[in-house]
């Protein structure tokens, strides 16, 4: 990926985000509301009431598993006291079904309710080992070139590019 | 992967990213890190090609089992290179089956 996505992807999001997580709950709704809206007509074919976004405004509902995570294996000290006890919010399930569904090749291809959940745990690390290297890419960027202005602290897109390809040998 | 429509891809990804932005609110809160929104973009977009690859695994396990729905083990296949991972996964589906109460045995 280029940086800054320059000439990559014609998408566009919605939403410019990542303030701190305090002020956001309003601008929670109102974006939760949109784009499920927009998930579920397109998942219209499968079992008409989808919601893209469940669970998005209440991030302690999901009870399960505490922090298995923190066993997972080698490296990294500094991944440690990234992964707390909070669950994130999760990917809703509805719209990983709808992207599994839009990769199996054979239409005919389903998958179990169990198995699911299984994957949603499964990109749910992902996504959180791949933000717990890029802050780690990141503390390496700014320990070498000292005061970042601004800028510090803030995730960028070479961060990610730089961990991607061992991310994906990993998972 | 069959062609999808262009439009429904871009909610998807929508959807996607908007989520992919709560994980990392809520992960970066207790933390002096922030994320661009160019990075958010580019995390979906990796997000979304893993998610791709990662059903035409599950397809192709299935297939090879002789079944056409995928199961657990199929995705607990995808973490077979990686050890600590398949052990998190491990983890997480015997706490589900636990919590869903035993006696169910294997299942299939």
């Amino acid at each position: 990926m280029p940086p800054k996505g320059a000439s990559h992807a014609p998408f566009k999001p919605p939403r410019p985000v990542a303030k701190p997580a305090a002020a956001s709950t309003s601008r929670t709704k109102a974006t939760s509301a949109r784009t499920s809206g927009g998930v579920t007509k397109s998942t219209a074919k499968g079992k008409g009431k989808a919601r893209a976004a469940p669970a998005s405004d209440d991030e302690n509902a999901s009870s399960t598993e505490g922090s298995e995570i923190e066993e997972q294996e080698e490296v990294r000290p500094a991944r440690r006291g990234i992964v707390d006890d909070d669950e994130p919010p999760p990917i809703p399930e509805k719209l990983l079904a709808r992207l599994l569904r839009d990769g199996f090749e054979d239409e005919g291809t389903k998958i179990g309710a169990e198995a699911m959940s299984v994957v949603g745990k499964y990109v749910e690390t992902f996504v959180r080992e791949a933000i717990a290297r890029a802050m780690e890419e990141r503390r390496a960027a700014e320990r070498e070139a000292g005061d970042m202005g601004p800028d510090a602290g803030f995730l960028q897109v070479e961060d990610l590019e730089k961990l991607a390809p061992q991310l994906v040998l990993d998972f | 992967m069959p062609p999808i429509n262009p439009e429904d891809e871009e909610r998807l990804k929508s959807a996607l990213w908007f989520a992919i932005g709560q994980i990392i609110d809520s992960t970066t809160a207790s933390t002096s890190f922030n994320a661009t929104p160019q990075f958010i973009g580019a995390l979906t977009e990796l997000v979304y090609t893993q998610i791709a690859f990662a059903a035409r695994d599950l397809e192709a396990f299935a297939k090879h089992a002789g079944r056409t729905t995928v199961n657990v083990d199929d995705v607990l296949l995808l973490a077979r290179r990686n050890e600590g991972l398949e052990g998190l996964l491990r983890g997480f589906v015997e706490e589900g089956r636990a919590k869903r109460g035993v006696g169910k045995g294997r299942r299939k």
